[in-house]
């Protein structure tokens, strides 16, 4: 009697309700580390994405993007102004979320309440070396995609 | 003592055993117990979520919501989850790559869905949304959402309406527009053609196999088809087509310019109805023995009068087939009007009856064709006769047809004379031209009369 009871118990211990949601496993952080801007691209007419090489202004630094495996963030886009190369520097925190990525950061040209904004990527494809997200342009409402490679450190 | 606690303990393993192993619920029709439901509310109709052939992002944090018509649980759909509106105004697939997706998302399932970051786009005609996919080849679209992802976006509740709140009962004519992509339909009467009878729905190998499914045709009493889906995963794939007429429940799709029908599971399939009569009167104009240039068509019962002069409807031959043809070019006459009136019809007993033809037009310059019909004409064939009965114009899609040279096929053009109920039914092709005005060539062949 005993004996079937301990096998009663092994088998509901084996053949319980699986469920697979629950498994957590350890991911290779591809994200973090100096993303610098190397291609441009936009649908064209015929729907065909076309990426052309990112150039920026004359003598400017090309943009780049660091992500550091603390969650924090700085994003550096130089612009030529009058003869010098400024750079507009974004600093904040960083997210994944699926294939979404999320810049939040703190805009104090905007209204005071405004003043919390995130900017959302979706990453297309990821490597250790490559990058590609998206994003829709604000002023155009178009979908722009963007091609970064990590820079090594 | 020790006997009796095992025993009891016995007992009780297999009662909790009984009671809490794993279910693998069949009935999707239940709402499900000890659901928790979302605190989702919508913020925005379908209607309101813009999508165009180009794939672009939801920007704002909105929520729409849909309920679910599709269900890969027959095997037919892959991959792909259709869902409309209550009202059944609105309709869009979500591509998912999630197999047996039924077990969460089973027709009637009400969903919330985030539509922040999403994708929507139009493709062949059917709004999507989803996620983001570039192909090797460059082409942006939307894609299928991840798992994750549609755990994060595509939120359940837990309302699951029976879906004859949500099907619409339509004909095959009704069905086949760009509107109606992705939405359950119902269409009643139909029948498989003949050429499909003696198969199975899915067949390997045939010509009419293609990306590793099987088209065949259903058809109605009007004579309007529209192809019919089986995938080669379909769990009804090997059984033999049904051979009744009768209703079938299923989604429409579109590939290229092809609207195809699919089933769900077989149980869509209630085709329980003895077959759809054929065609009652059927004229081809094989029968005429001559034809060409100032050869009237001359057919026992039909009337062919000009009604201002001598030019009438003549009998051609291209191509092996033989048809009827007018045209007021050359004819020096400013005034044509030439009728070409089919024998008496008798649709007293229909319910619902049908006129198809087909037409051709070459030489293109305006609309001279038009179709009536009258219940007290005595098929006299002469003008007065006609003068003196009443016709009344019947709707058709004749002005549609404008090509300048002669199409390769026929275009089938359909009449519903369902309102009609005299069993004295005459219908006139009636052309009207000048020689100084339109002097559009027009061919008509294949004239035939159905009634259920």
């Amino acid at each position: 009697m005993k004996k079937i009871f301990i096998v009663l118990l092994t088998i509901s211990t084996f053949l319980s309700c699986e469920s697979d949601d629950g498994i957590t496993y350890v991911t290779p952080d591809y994200l973090s580390g100096k993303w610098v801007w190397d291609q441009i691209g936009a649908i064209n007419a015929q729907n065909v994405l076309v990426y052309q090489s990112y150039v920026n202004d004359e003598g400017c630094e090309k943009n780049n993007l660091i992500l550091n495996n603390n969650g924090s963030y700085e994003k550096n886009d130089f612009q030529l102004v009058g003869s010098v190369c400024e750079n507009s520097q974004q600093l904040g925190s960083y997210e994944l979320n699926n294939n979404i990525l999320s810049l939040s950061y703190i805009d104090e040209e905007e209204e005071e309440e405004n003043q919390n904004v995130t900017d959302y990527f979706t990453i297309i494809s990821l490597t250790y070396t490559e990058i590609q997200i998206s994003y829709t342009d604000k002023d155009t409402d178009e979908l722009v995609f963007l091609k970064l490679i990590k820079e090594e450190e | 003592m020790k006997t009796t606690f095992y025993k009891s303990m016995l007992l009780l393993a297999i009662t909790v055993g009984t009671f809490s192993s794993c279910v693998n619920d069949d009935d999707y029709q239940t709402p499900t117990f000890g659901c928790v439901d979302t605190s989702l509310v919508k913020t925005k109709e379908v209607a309101e979520i813009p999508a165009t052939s180009t794939v672009t992002q939801y920007t704002e944090n909105d929520v729409i919501e849909a309920y679910v018509v599709s269900s890969d649980r027959g095997g037919n759909f892959f991959k792909s989850i259709s869902m409309q509106t209550l009202d059944g105004s609105k309709a869009f697939s979500v591509p998912v790559d999630i197999e047996s997706s039924f077990a969460s998302y089973e027709p009637g399932r009400k969903v919330f869905i985030k539509m922040q970051n999403l994708y929507t786009d139009v493709s062949f005609g059917g709004m999507r949304i989803g996620g983001l996919f570039v192909s090797t080849s460059n082409i942006p679209s939307v894609g299928r959402l991840s798992r994750t992802q549609v755990q994060s976006s595509i939120i359940k509740s837990c309302t699951v309406v029976n879906e004859d709140e949500l099907v619409q009962t339509l004909s095959i004519s009704e069905l086949l527009n760009d509107s109606n992509i992705n939405k359950l339909v119902e269409l009643n009467a139909v029948q498989f053609v003949e050429a499909a009878l003696d198969k199975t729905y899915y067949v390997e190998g045939a010509s009419n196999t293609v990306g590793g499914a099987t088209n065949h045709l259903l058809v109605d009493n009007s004579g309007q088809n529209v192809i019919f889906r089986t995938s080669s995963f379909a769990a009804y794939a090997g059984k033999p087509v049904q051979t009744g007429s009768g209703k079938i429940r299923g989604i429409l799709t579109r590939f290229n310019n092809d609207y195809q029908f699919v089933a769900r599971y077989e149980s869509d399939i209630k085709l329980d109805q003895p077959r759809l009569a054929p065609p009652f009167f059927t004229e081809n104009f094989e029968s005429l023995p001559n034809t060409g240039n100032n050869i009237w068509v001359s057919l026992p019962g039909w009337s062919n009068v000009s009604m201002n002069g001598t030019e009438r409807w003549e009998a051609r031959l291209f191509s092996n087939n033989k048809y009827a043809q007018m045209s007021a070019f050359g004819t020096n006459e400013n005034n044509v009007d030439a009728r070409l009136i089919t024998p008496a019809i008798d649709l007293s007993q229909f319910t619902s009856s049908f006129m198809r033809f087909g037409v051709k037009t070459g030489f293109y310059n305006g609309v001279g064709l038009t179709v009536w019909y009258s219940t007290d004409y005595n098929g006299g064939g002469t003008a007065g006769e006609i003068n003196a009965a009443t016709w009344t114009e019947l709707p058709t899609s004749i002005a549609s047809i404008t090509d300048t040279s002669y199409a390769t096929n026929f275009y089938g053009m359909l009449v519903d004379l369902s309102s009609i109920t005299s069993n004295n039914v005459y219908i006139s092709f009636r052309y009207q031209g000048s020689s100084t005005g339109v002097t559009t060539t027009y061919q008509v062949d294949n004239v035939e009369f159905l009634g259920q």
